[in-house]
């Protein structure tokens, strides 16, 4: 589709009110890592571009409130993310994260928010918010509102939003920060790329340590929707020792991939529970097959 | 060694400057006042019969200045470096997704692909032929009028059978090798213009611009005169650039506009439309008695040429031409099969088929020495052609042969062969397993004996006091250039300044064929001395006749005679005082040396050697292969320019490491499901290990200043070495390539 119209948001307001004006829709433009190159391939429907660049100083922030929750805006680029001491000391996991999206320069333009709202199964901030419970607060000219991110991604490329809305930011309840400041291994998150870099997943895998010492999950590039793996952690949580058929079945129930031109399911499944593994084994985690090579 | 000046010393690049810098314009980079935008309608069909072509109203749309299709074609309407069955547009039948069909000529290029998607085509599709195997069935399809096959090859030697029964090890395999992208960072573009007298002129990134003339002769139905090109310089070609693709179009549309026209291909197109490396399935049986000395080799291998000829042959002659490696075995079977298929088009890629045919040799090799306990080394010092002994095929090689056993002992005696236990013992996570893996090659320079490989060279002394050495060998990033400054520099004495190389053009240096077949360095390089000590000669005849001396002496300043002081001339005033003998330029021309026996395949007398060793780590709960450290030991001669060699050396390795553990190029139903970037994953930065290089130095007596080429060498063994050392960690055979994660994993759980 051609852009027949481009328009610049000079403030959260000015753009509310346009989406709420407008008669058709604006495809949002953040960093434009995913939006431009769907432009070039012909996936996008609209032909109106609302640039949210100039929002970046209302959305750009990254904070803790009084309560230790954090609130990252949707504007806040994954290398922001990366390099910020707030989110080293408590989230430092959701570094980890956004330290395998792309290359340099993809992280200094790309955004959370805009990981968000592509809503890929493949998305490198995902599987590490969904399995710590972040939310997302929406907001429009009638106001916000907020909502998990697990419910507000509904499969490959759609979300929950509506069309007058924007992604405003993520918080993160104080309850699951995870850091690696005390402990060595309080949560991982691991990708497996077809290289080592700018590489899309063919499977990632986000395991965390709650403040109860519970385990929480969370696979990316593994089915259309991520959601927490609620089988493993269960399996993890309760099972008196863990063996690897028994993660393998659990990890099955969990994940539903698709064989494509980068992996096919059955390698992806694999590959799954084998993550699942490495990073448990990493936290300390005993399985009875001890030798920890055997990956099948 | 003599001591040189400027050869065998670290120099920054002839181009270095300007290619840093941004500076540099490539060819799609050039601008034309007026210029065309030209848009291919391609067809969507792996083989279909093309009943017509309606172009109306692609024609009467905005902005188009022509539409062209067969019937513009003035000439034949066909090329290919092997004979022109390739369709410029095709007119009758389309035989690959990607075929041409038609061409859109216009003001800007929206409007040219606006008006592409008004030209409607009425196809009638065949049956096509999507794997070699089908090619080959009774009564299938012909892709060409004279059937599917495009080489047939067999040839044997003693008795393989009986070396089988006798032997005390015989290893079986069968290897399969994909497709491989070259993925330039160029992609395929340039220019035509129209020029006064009814020719053309191209600018276009191409490897051999007189064999582009030549063939563009034919389909313009100009003479050779009429037509000037530019192939230089490129941004990266390793083969792909080697046979014409968009040449015949752009010179075409500049001829029927009357008008500058260009075309740049998108990633997605230059996919589609380039070659590839040509696929391979390779059976091969092995014997070696109890000592570990060879006895008998039997391959028999298959491979496509996709829709046309191209250079394919020639490709899978060379494969087979290497298929015994360096060693020597007493009986020897071989029969191979090429054909055509309506897949990918394939063709020239670094290496020419000597890759995958080394890929099985030596994981066979390496088999042998495990299945006997012997040492990996010892066993291919053990067998390889001595200084003086024949070839298995028959012939004599050079007597630098014995270079390949320096590799190996090189390599025996490097810390990292030394340290090998030390290295795999080094490992924390339980999944994580170290080895580490050896492999060699031989690689020939030169076109091989079934074809005439000469080069001229030209040096014109200009007015400034510039040197102009002119061969038409292009620059594609392999560093040519610098390699010829620094061998003409060093044959005249002079400094490197003042010398200026023409190359990449017909009309501007004398035909010295193609930069391809690591053949430049030393055919051009020995066709520059040839020429600068004719030039010198010549200014020593111009010394003795003005001061009736034979000491005449020649440096960055001029000449002069040695004993007498005074009497000079400058590089300023040395063009008028030839021009007045009637010398404007001097110029010769060198030969290849040959073999003493031919085949069929073609053979090579001069081989660069190389060894290379391999630590890398398997991780065996995601079939993750991370090389960690890498040593190659190329016997290519004396260095020229030490910083090139490295270059070669390094990006040979990074190039193959690729397509060994990542480059997975997948098609369909004769579809690209790779269409891209974003699939066809090639190694970053981060994917690289270090790598040393250290030259293995003999004299090549026939090569300029010693040398021999390295462009491809650098490119062979690291693939074999790779699955060896994944074998050594993990204890599989990765006999299907690539071994990405996928792969390596599921051979892990079989
Ligand atoms: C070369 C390359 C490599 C990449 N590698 C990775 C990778 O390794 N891992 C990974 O996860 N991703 C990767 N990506 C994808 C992309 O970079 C990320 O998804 C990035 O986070 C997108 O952010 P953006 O700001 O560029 O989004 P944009 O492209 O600007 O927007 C993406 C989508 O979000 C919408 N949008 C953006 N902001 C808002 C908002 N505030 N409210 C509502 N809608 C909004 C847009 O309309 C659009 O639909 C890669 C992309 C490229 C080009």
């Amino acid at each position: 589709m051609k852009v027949n119209e481009y328009k610049m948001a000079s403030s959260i307001e000015e753009a509310l009110t346009t989406l709420a004006t407008s008669p058709t829709e604006y495809r949002m433009l953040a960093g434009g890592t995913d939006v431009l190159p769907r432009f070039r391939d012909n996936l996008i429907k609209e032909d109106k571009i609302l640039d949210l660049t100039l929002l970046k100083a209302e959305l750009g922030f990254i904070t803790m409130d009084e309560t230790g929750a954090l609130h990252i805006g949707a504007m806040a680029t994954h290398q922001e993310i990366v390099e910020n001491e707030i989110i080293k000391e408590h989230f430092s996991v959701l570094q980890d994260a956004c330290r395998t999206v792309g290359s340099i320069q993809i992280k200094n333009r790309g955004t959370i928010g805009g990981n968000i709202m592509n809503a890929s199964p493949a998305g490198d901030a995902l599987p590490v918010l969904i399995a710590a419970d972040a939310e997302v607060i929406l907001i429009s000219v009638g106001g916000e509102r907020r909502m998990l991110l697990e419910d507000f991604l509904l499969g490959p490329g759609k979300t929950a939003i509506k069309s007058d809305e924007i992604l405003k930011e993520i918080v993160l309840p104080k309850v699951y920060h995870v850091s690696r400041s005390n402990v060595k291994y309080e949560g991982q998150y691991r990708k497996l790329g077809g290289r080592k870099a700018l590489t899309i997943s063919i499977a990632s895998v986000a395991v965390l340590k709650d403040h109860e010492n519970k385990i929480r999950v969370a696979y990316g590039a593994l089915s259309p929707r991520i959601q927490r793996a609620s089988a493993v952690e269960d399996y993890v949580n309760s099972a008196a020792e863990l063996d690897m058929d028994s993660l393998y079945q659990v990890v099955e129930k969990c994940v539903n991939p698709l064989s494509d031109v980068r992996a096919s399911a059955e390698y992806r499944k694999k590959v799954a529970a084998n993550l699942t593994r490495m990073i448990l084994m990493q936290m300390r985690y005993d399985f009875k097959d001890e030798s920890g090579e055997g990956g099948c | 060694m003599a001591e040189n000046k400027w050869i065998g010393k670290k120099i920054t690049r002839y181009d270095g400057r300007e290619k840093a810098t941004g500076a540099l314009k490539y060819m799609a980079d050039l601008e034309f006042p007026d210029a065309l935008a030209g848009k291919i309608l391609r067809s969507p069909y792996a083989h279909a019969l093309v009943k017509g072509v309606e172009i109306a109203e692609a024609e009467g749309m905005l902005g188009v200045v022509a539409v062209l299709t067969a019937k513009d074609v003035p000439g034949l309407n066909g090329f290919g470096i092997e004979g022109p069955d390739q369709p410029v547009l095709c007119g009758e039948r389309v035989r690959f997704i990607g075929d041409p069909v038609a061409v859109v000529f216009a003001e800007d290029l929206e409007s040219a692909e606006n008006a592409v998607e008004k030209i409607k085509v009425d196809y009638e599709i065949l049956p096509a032929i999507l794997t070699p195997e089908a090619a080959l069935e009774e009564g299938a399809i012909k892709i060409h009028e004279e059937g599917n096959i495009l080489r047939h090859h067999k040839s044997s030697n003693g008795d393989v059978e009986a070396a089988f029964k006798e032997a005390a090890v015989v290893v079986e395999n069968t290897y399969t090798t994909p497709y491989e992208e070259h993925a330039y960072i160029e992609t395929e573009g340039g220019f035509g213009l129209p020029l006064e007298d009814g020719g053309v002129e191209l600018y276009y990134p191409a490897q051999y611009c007189f064999r582009d003339r030549m063939q563009l002769s034919a389909v313009l139905a100009l003479p050779q005169e009429k037509i000037r090109i530019n192939s230089n310089p490129l941004g990266g070609a390793f083969g792909g650039k080697d046979d014409m693709l968009l040449q015949p179009i752009l010179a075409l549309g500049a001829i029927k506009t009357g008008r500058p026209v260009k075309i740049h291909l998108s990633r997605e197109e230059s996919f589609m439309a380039s070659t590839k490396r040509l696929p391979f399935k390779l059976t091969m049986k092995t014997a070696a008695d109890k000592n570990g000395k060879f006895l008998a080799h039997k391959v028999f291998g298959i491979s496509e040429a996709g829709p046309f000829a191209g250079i394919s042959g020639a490709v899978f002659n060379y494969a087979f031409e290497n298929a015994f490696c360096v060693y020597k075995f007493p009986n020897t079977d071989l029969e191979g099969i090429c054909v055509f298929t309506n897949n990918s088009v394939t063709g020239a890629f670094r290496g020419f088929g000597n890759n995958q045919m080394t890929f099985g040799t030596e994981s066979q090799v390496d088999q042998i020495a495990e299945a006997l306990g012997m040492d990996p080394i010892k066993i291919r010092r053990l067998n390889c052609v001595k200084g003086g002994e024949r070839y298995s095929h028959g012939h004599k090689v050079n007597e630098s042969v014995i270079g390949i056993d320096k590799c190996l002992e090189t390599m025996e005696n490097s810390d990292m062969w030394k340290q090998r236990e030390d290295f795999k013992s080094q490992t924390v996570e339980p999944w994580i397993k170290r080895g580490v893996g050896i492999a060699i090659s031989q690689h020939g320079g030169g076109l091989g004996n079934l074809l005439d490989d000469t080069a001229t060279a030209q040096i014109e002394v200009l007015s400034s006091g510039i040197i102009n050495v002119k061969v038409s060998n292009e620059e594609m990033g392999q560093g040519s250039l610098t390699t010829f400054w620094l061998i003409a520099a060093e044959t005249l004495g002079v400094a490197p300044e003042m010398i200026e190389i023409s190359s990449g053009q017909t009309h501007n240096a004398p035909d010295s064929g193609p930069a391809t077949a690591s053949r430049s360095t030393f055919i051009a390089g020995n066709a520059i001395i040839k020429t600068a000590e004719a030039l010198k000669d010549e200014l020593k005849v111009l010394g003795k006749e003005l001061w009736g001396t034979d000491e005449i002496n020649i440096n960055s300043q001029g000449i002069y005679c040695v004993t007498c002081k005074t009497n000079f001339i400058s590089w300023t005033e040395i063009s008028a005082a030839l021009s007045k003998k009637g010398i404007d330029s001097v110029s010769r021309t060198v030969a290849m040396p040959e073999t003493d026996i031919k085949i069929d395949l073609g053979l090579h007398f001069i081989h660069t050697y190389v060894s290379q060793i391999v630590d890398l780590e398997v991780n065996t709960l995601t079939g993750e292969v991370t090389l960690i450290q890498t040593e190659i030991f190329p016997e290519a001669g004396r260095v020229i320019n030490r910083l090139g060699y490295e270059g070669q050396s390094e990006g040979g390795s990074v190039m193959s490491m690729g397509y060994t553990i990542m480059e997975n190029f997948k098609i369909k139903d004769g579809k690209a499901m790779t269409r891209n970037l974003q699939t066809y994953l090639v190694p970053t930065a981060a994917d690289i290990p270090e790598i040393k290089v250290t030259p293995v130095e003999l004299v090549e007596k026939e090569g300029p200043f010693g040398a021999k080429g390295l462009g491809e060498p650098a490119s062979i063994p690291i693939t074999p070495a790779i699955t060896n050392a994944i074998y050594d960690a993990a204890g599989i055979r990765i006999k299907d390539l690539p071994a990405s994660p996928e792969r390596v994993l599921m051979e892990l759980c079989k």
